[in-house]
């Protein structure tokens, strides 16, 4: 009996209507790749591709099992080609389960079919011969995620150029939203208000889940009463801001605090887990959200592979500004150093880099870095040194327009492995900093470490100051762990926890920092 | 016949065709290092003959032979690399290479001695 009841929900569960998924496909010309690299569609919906072929050759759609070698499948073609010709270069294979025609130039086609209930990554390729290497995609079938549910909303009033704390504050307005998207309704105001966003959100198992926000003017979202990401300031909605966490499985509190300023307003919130798509949790969808597309991108990557020694790519990169210095050191860890502020920026475990962006065309913007658990310890292209009476003192800010004063670059020299030592001066005193690496940091449990040696010799003005890491720390047998989304140890002798700042009173000699990823 | 004839009809053609480049330069073509795209933004002639080639993937190669007729004799060798887009370069007698970053390139051009080149290969 229960099983029946279990088979009549299950029944029920899946007849729930799914609005057809419409996508539009092109061949690039001359370039030999569909413009599309993956659609995202759910189990089982209604999917419906205008294919259209923009090239000067022969090009088709050919929809594969997951785990497909469609390259092999189409190549096998050639030892039967007179067969092959006579199925226009079909291949023969019970591993396809939808296709289109084999379209001449500038035809098009429409397919229609049911996407597989399996979740997966079914590949699709061009089977014409020659064409399968580069010409192919992946259609990902998967569910949606849950949305908010019990969702109220606060309206409060006020002109403010960051959130304001709402706990400190009287609401104006207070509702429940029918839907349980994330909306800013416009009923009253128009300018100068704020409003919080509380919820329930169903995280179906433990596990990594990823959250994504946008919005004009600030906003914020705590889950479970910690901020894990936030876009504060008077700005346009500009790029979606992502970050991911660890939850339990189990309802959790979610809230989203957003404030305007004046003129647009937009706010964008999503969120995925690693079986379900990315889901908007707001009514508004951000441009930038591909609706379950993902066109090629521009370039082919560019991965700077590290082996046996250090790797170094200097450029623009994110989070170190124009003069980064991109270190990949053997062991899967790797740093951004900025010759702006002479200071260690980024740490970052995996992969380095991608220079495709910077190996193509003008070359232009900065690039972020292609591993992951990226540390930023002192914040954005800040020196580590400064003179201070008190060591909670406000650090100088990055001014692009500046230089910082009293620093002087005087280069790097490589060791035999590679390794560069940075060299500087500040003040007088001459500052060499090099780097080296423990365990694994290709594997999320290799307990990688960075350790950054600091030599100063020279004289030093009174009151100098040496900062490691800026932001929430805790301290606990003689580790300090930064608060935050990722969690991280540093490790240092006669460190100082003053405010926002974690210092060492800067001496002439040598010193070790580890910096560490919580496991 | 018709075969014949289209033959010789394009070769009347090419003989008519626009002057190109080889008609007025002798052109030798070399075969690059095939472990970069040599996107050459720089090139300095050296006392010793050899060539000295800044890329925009922020390498300099030091091309022997560069002068030779026979592009078998043509050799290349890495000389640094990691730098920022090597957009310009200038032989130095001090420090024998200098090249000034793409994000630094406004200061270095004055002076040409913003020298960050490892000089861990010997020419």
């Amino acid at each position: 009996m229960t099983r029946l009841l279990f088979a009549i929900l299950v029944t029920a569960a899946s007849a729930r209507a799914v609005e057809p998924a419409l996508f539009s496909l092109k061949t690039m010309t001359a370039q030999m790749k569909y413009d599309t690299a993956e659609f995202l569609v759910q189990p089982g919906q209604p999917v419906k591709i205008t294919f259209e072929n923009g090239d000067d050759l022969p090009h088709n759609l050919v929809f594969c099992q997951p785990g497909t070698d469609t390259a092999a499948m189409a190549m096998k073609q050639m030892e039967k080609p007179e067969e092959a010709l006579k199925r226009n270069w079909l291949p023969d294979d019970t591993r396809i389960w939808a296709h289109s025609k084999m379209l001449n130039p500038h035809e098009k086609e429409v397919l229609s079919f049911s996407a597989p209930e399996k979740a997966g990554s079914y590949p699709y390729v061009c089977t014409f011969p020659g064409h399968a290497l580069t010409m192919r995609g992946v259609l990902k079938v998967a569910p949606v995620g849950d949305t908010l549910h019990d969702l109220h909303f606060a309206l409060y009033l006020g002109n403010w150029q960051n959130l304001p704390d709402f706990s400190k504050l009287k609401p104006h307005r207070e509702g429940t939203i029918e839907d349980n998207l994330l909306q800013v309704k416009l009923d009253d105001y128009k300018n100068e208000f704020g409003v919080v966003f509380t919820g329930k959100l169903l995280a179906p198992k433990k596990g990594s889940y990823r959250f994504y926000l946008s919005s004009d003017d600030g906003s914020r979202i705590l889950v479970d009463g910690k901020e894990i990401l936030a876009y504060d300031g008077i700005h346009p909605s500009g790029d979606i801001k992502e970050q991911g966490i660890t939850l339990e499985k189990g309802e959790h509190d979610f809230r989203l605090e957003y404030f305007q300023g004046g003129g647009q307003i937009e706010l964008y919130a999503a969120w995925k887990g690693a079986e379900t798509q990315i889901t908007p949790l707001s009514k508004w969808l951000h441009p930038k959200w591909q609706g379950g597309t993902k066109k090629q991108k521009e370039f082919e990557p560019i991965p700077l592979v590290v082996t046996n020694e250090a790797v170094i790519y200097r450029n623009f990169i994110q989070g170190a500004g124009n003069r980064g210095i991109g270190v990949g050191y053997p062991g899967g860890v790797n740093i951004a150093w900025s010759a702006e502020s002479m200071n260690l920026s980024l740490i970052w475990r995996g992969a380095f880099m991608d220079a495709s962006r910077h190996w193509n065309s003008r070359g232009g913007g900065h690039e972020k870095p292609l591993g992951y658990d990226v540390l930023q310890p002192t914040g954005e292209v800040t020196p580590a040194f400064f003179v201070a009476e008190k060591p909670d003192a406000e650090w100088p800010k990055w001014d692009k327009t500046k230089r910082y004063e009293g620093f002087h670059w005087l280069g790097y020299s490589l060791d035999a492995k590679r390794n560069p030592t940075f060299r500087y001066t500040w003040q007088g005193a001459e500052i060499e900093e090099s780097f080296t690496v423990e365990g694994n940091g290709n594997k999320p449990e290799g307990n990688a470490k960075l350790l950054r040696t600091i030599k100063v010799s020279g004289k030093l003005p009174a009151n100098a100051w040496y900062r490691v890491g800026s932001g929430s720390f805790t301290s606990k047998d003689g580790m300090f762990i930064g608060k935050g989304p990722l969690p991280y140890r540093i490790t240092v002798n006669d460190a100082q926890l003053a405010g926002q700042n974690l210092v060492v009173p800067a001496k002439t000699g040598t010193m070790t920092v580890t910096y560490q990823w919580a496991q | 016949m018709k075969r014949i004839l289209l033959l010789s009809l394009l070769c009347s053609q090419l003989f008519a065709a626009d002057p190109v480049e080889a008609d007025f330069y002798k052109i030798t073509t070399f075969a690059t290092p095939k472990e970069t795209a040599m996107e050459v933004g720089s090139i300095d002639l050296m006392p010793d003959g050899k060539l000295a080639l800044g890329t925009r993937r922020g390498e300099i190669w030091i091309v022997s032979g560069a002068g030779s007729n026979d592009a078998s004799n043509v050799s290349y060798k890495l000389f640094a690399s990691g730098l920022h887009e090597v957009l310009g370069i200038a032989y130095n007698p001090r420090t024998r290479i200098s090249t000034p970053p793409r994000a630094m390139r406004s200061r270095a051009s004055k002076t040409l001695t913003t020298m960050v080149v490892p000089m861990s290969l010997k020419m």
